[in-house]
């Protein structure tokens, strides 16, 4: 196992992570029943009491926003998203393979930070408004801007582990940079 | 800065192997930090909004519904009902893969979802009944692709809320394709059968009892599509809701035919986060993408420049199939949605050709593209399970190219094949 | 020289639209400074995501329907609310009062949005499938429903069941039976063919369609003396276009849609009732009764009532405070 040759700060990331990612995954799917416990009870009340729960409509929205940004830093962990192979396969020898996997992963990196920043940036503007139809009524930005800080922040750490990875184990490791998660 | 400079950061993205989301978000931030005119924060405020939908709630839902459904050993009895039907025609097995992907498709929202859940089922099946594996890979590639067109389908949720097209008159439309796509490959194995270009071996056609049989226990199956498009067609509840509803009522099927465990539908549900996360995600980073090019009079551009290049809608869509088909090959289906849908809908429409005609054109394109090499996604799920190469995939598959390019082509000249169904249902 | 960027969000060819475009052209005409890029139709999002982006300073102006700036002001939802003003004259002197100017100061500083005026457009109508002739045909019928409280509410005050739907779904709602009615200005609902599958017109004049122009306050004061004023009498021009052109024009779509479906136009004014028949033939209009439209105003200002001083809706006395303004 290349995990055994990480140095033990390394090794405490990835264990957080991985717990981290643990929970987001957990929270998301949860939200994926509540969700659809939400729609079909709104159709439940329209045809068999007769009348219609206008807060369903936002209730879901907001479970399908926070589930696609914790679920995009769950598929970054797991290694998932989608990006077209051009050059990697074709690059000779582990440590251009591992430089070059390395600034893909140092972009993300860069992109996550900025988003992170630019999102929390948007929080006090957004929760001027609120929602309007749930029982209580929650800033609009538990809607945007908090989903989307929170996904960039885990993303950020992931692709930090990643790259961290490689750098730290450039010659020994094949396995440098592999997914943290197998779902 | 010439708005023309984003799709440049976007390209280098997407070169340096940047996952595509990011690539999209990346281009936008860069584009907005040269040109000046907006703060790069942009890029954050239109993300989330850009999922802000209520017909998007669909996706999660129609992903959960397959993976419960396929996780509940339902593709196997539809597979069996399938063969009970049409197993001992000439070419037999062949005619039961399209047959159960087309029932399968009722219930089923991704092509992938198709070849690797009931795909590995018939080609077990078609193995042990003799079969020749390339001949079996190939149908199970080619019917696949009637999962995204009969609905429910992903693509067209996502092509729904580009769009800005009623997602149930789009659900609807698909039906007619989607059986015409089904009706040609089986004209295409019956043909294959009697020019002799495979041994087909023979089945003994089954009792009336046997096939009793398979109907009863296919029918809590059989009837979650039949729902679905009853409920479309009645219009008894939105897309999204009929999502929902069919959840529940896979649910509970589920646990009732005792072959649904609180283990298995977890993981259903980890299955739909991640794809959620995945596809989702795709499309609030191409949010701020689309923000920028709506800014930069994009849109307009474009729907200027063809205007110049033809005045003929049919000839437009013709060269819009040859383009489409080319990039389909090339690159991932829900992300050539998102550049271009945006662009050219409004083009089309300008242009007089039916949104609901334009959408299926364009989706069944995309599918086709899917199946196409070097990337088509559908050949290496079936390279995966069958361990052929590629080249030799793309030989078997070469024959089924015709079926599918005949029902683009109709699809193209008639829009009917798109709108009666949806205008039928709208002009009761 | 300063280029505004104003979007609109509605489809290319609809009044709010036009309007976009006229507003440029009126300030490029007077030679002003102050320059307008319109944006067309709902590219960078719909109504609610662009006036946030105005509120964040991505967009400069938004020009759109006054219901969307309600959540700005607990005030301004007493003007998307059944029965509250008297008739389009009494809705006319409330905007044009000192007290609206105060208020539009007061959100500029809160909320950093201004509002820079408002197009007073015609009533908004019903469009049903079965013909209301009482206040009790109102009761349980499903009306399609905006995604805001105050709207939420006032359905829910004349005894219907509001259910939220898409804008661009309401066609097909009412096609399939998912909502009985649509409740919109004519001219606007006129391109989206509601008529076709619920062809009966009720005209009760209990809401009337307000078009705003909202600007960044940032942009706002960043503009010279000159520019304001400039902008300003841009915007008056445009907005008395729009309420001259959609009084016309309204009738006029409600003649060609009574043409087109089979329903009827229901109103309880009597001179509205002789102006779609002059157009549309007399058998095509029928009378709702002074009496029932008296039944559901009561319904909907006794509710209005009860929610005053509520947290999230107007404060005490705001009510009596319209009903005061002349
Ligand atoms: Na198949
Ligand atoms: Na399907």
């Amino acid at each position: 196992m290349a995990g055994s040759k990480q140095p033990i700060a390394l090794q405490g990331l990835k264990r957080c992570l991985v717990l981290l990612g643990n929970v987001e995954l957990a929270v998301a799917c949860l939200l994926v029943f509540a969700m659809i416990a939400m729609v079909a009870g709104e159709v439940f009340y329209r045809y068999v009491l007769a009348s219609s729960l206008f807060w369903v409509e936002e209730g879901a929205m907001i479970a399908f926003i926070w589930i696609t940004f914790l679920g995009a830093a769950v598929a970054a962990k797991a290694g998932r998203h989608i990006r077209i192979e051009t050059f990697s396969s074709r690059l000779k020898g582990p440590r251009a393979r591992l430089i070059w996997a390395g600034s893909a992963h140092l972009i993300v990196l860069l992109i996550a930070i900025l988003l992170a920043f630019y999102s929390y940036g948007y929080v006090a503007i957004q929760s001027r408004t609120l929602t309007v139809s749930l029982p209580f009524n929650v800033p609009r930005s538990w809607m945007f801007a908090w989903p989307l800080f929170f996904g960039m922040c885990s993303i950020a750490a992931t692709q930090f582990y990643y790259l961290m990875d490689i750098v730290v184990q450039k010659r020994r490791a094949a396995d440098a940079g592999t997914p943290l998660l197998e779902v | 800065m010439s708005i023309g400079f984003i799709f440049l950061f976007l390209l280098i993205f997407v070169l340096l192997e940047i996952p595509v989301g990011f690539s999209l978000i990346g281009a936008s931030l860069l584009f907005l930090l040269f040109d000046g005119t907006f703060s790069p924060g942009v890029v954050a405020s239109r993300m989330p909004p850009g999922l802000e939908s209520f017909p998007f709630l669909a996706l999660p839902l129609f992903v959960f519904v397959g993976a419960v459904l396929s996780s509940g050993g339902i593709a196997r009895r539809i597979f069996d009902f399938a063969n009970c039907m049409v197993g001992h025609t000439r070419g037999g097995l062949g005619h039961v893969n399209v047959l159960a992907s087309i029932i399968f498709a009722g219930m089923s929202g991704v092509a992938q979802a198709d070849a690797a859940g009931l795909g590995r089922i018939e080609i077990e099946e078609m193995k042990r009944a003799g079969y020749p594996e390339r001949f079996s890979a190939a149908i199970t590639a080619a019917s696949s692709v009637i999962g995204p067109i009969v609905p429910p389908s992903v693509i067209m949720v996502v092509y729904a809320v580009l769009a800005n097209v009623p997602l149930s008159s789009l659900f609807l439309a698909g039906i007619l394709p989607g059986l015409l796509m089904g009706g040609s490959l089986m004209v295409a194995i019956a043909v294959m059968a009697r020019l002799g270009t495979y041994e087909f071996p023979l089945q003994p056609r089954k009792s009336a009892g046997e096939r009793w049989q398979a109907f009863v226990k296919a029918a809590p199956a059989l009837s979650a599509p039949a729902l679905l498009i009853a409920g479309l067609l009645t219009g008894v509840a939105t897309p999204t809701e009929l999502g929902a509803l069919t959840a529940v009522y896979a649910i509970v099927l589920g646990f009732v035919q005792g072959e649904l465990t609180l283990r298995r539908l977890w993981d259903c549900a980890v299955q739909t986060v991640l794809t959620t996360g995945v596809l989702a995600f795709l499309i609030a980073a191409a949010a701020p993408f689309l923000w920028s090019l709506a800014m930069g009079d994009m849109v307009s551009w474009f729907a200027s420049q063809i205007e110049g290049l033809s005045d003929n809608p049919l000839l437009f869509l013709l060269t819009v199939n040859i383009i489409l088909l080319v990039a389909g090959a090339l690159i991932e289906t829900t992300v050539i949605l998102l550049i271009v849908v945006p662009v050219l809908g409004p083009a089309m429409v300008l242009m007089g050709i039916d949104p609901i005609h334009s959408a299926m054109v364009i989706i069944v394109n995309l599918l086709v593209g899917a199946l196409t090499p070097p990337f088509g996604v559908l050949l290496f799920v079936m390279m995966d399970i069958t361990k052929m190469t590629l080249g030799q995939m793309t030989r078997a598959i070469l024959p089924f190219y015709i079926p599918l390019l005949c029902v683009l082509l109709l699809m193209t000249l008639f829009p009917a094949l798109s709108t009666a169904v949806p205008g039928w249902v709208v002009g009761r | 020289e300063t280029t505004l960027t104003v979007a609109t969000v509605d489809a290319a060819g609809t009044l709010r639209n036009l309007a976009g475009k006229k507003l440029r052209d009126i300030l490029e005409e007077r030679g002003a400074k102050v320059k307008v890029r319109h944006i067309e139709g709902p590219v960078l999002g719909n109504a609610a995501q662009v006036r946030d982006q105005v509120a964040e300073g991505s967009v400069d102006v938004i020009g759109t329907d006054a219901a969307w700036a309600t959540p700005y002001s607990n005030f301004l939802k007493a003007t998307s609310y059944a029965f509250i003003f008297r008739d389009h004259a009494h809705l006319t002197s409330v905007f044009e009062s000192d007290f609206m100017k105060g208020l539009a100061d007061q959100i500029a500083a809160e909320q950093g949005v201004r509002i820079l005026g408002a197009a007073i457009l015609p009533s908004r109508a019903y469009f049903t499938s079965v013909e209301p002739r009482s206040a009790n045909d109102f009761e349980g019928l499903k009306i399609r429903s905006p995604q805001l409280d105050n709207w939420l509410a006032s359905y829910k005050a004349l005894g219907a069941n509001p259910t939220p739907v898409n804008w661009n779904e309401v066609f097909l709602a009412l096609q399939t039976g998912l909502v009985d009615g649509g409740h919109g200005l004519p001219v606007d609902v006129k391109p989206n063919n509601w008529h076709m599958a619920a062809p009966n017109i009720t005209d009760l004049e209990d809401m009337f369609a307000v078009h705003v122009w909202m600007i960044n306050e940032g942009r706002w004061q960043a503009l010279s003396e000159q520019e304001q004023a400039d902008l300003q009498h841009a915007v008056n021009e445009v907005n008395a276009w729009m309420a001259e052109s959609a009084s016309k024009q309204n009738i006029e779509a409600i003649a060609q849609m009574l043409k087109e479906g089979e329903g009827s136009y229901i109103s309880h004014s009597a001179a509205k009732r002789e102006a779609v028949a002059a157009l549309a033939g007399a058998e095509k209009v029928a009378e709702f009764p002074n009496a029932e439209r008296e039944k559901l105003r009561e319904m909907a200002l006794a509710a209005a009532r009860k929610m005053e001083g509520q947290t999230g809706w107007w404060d005490e006395g705001v009510l009596d405070q319209i009903q005061a303004v002349k």
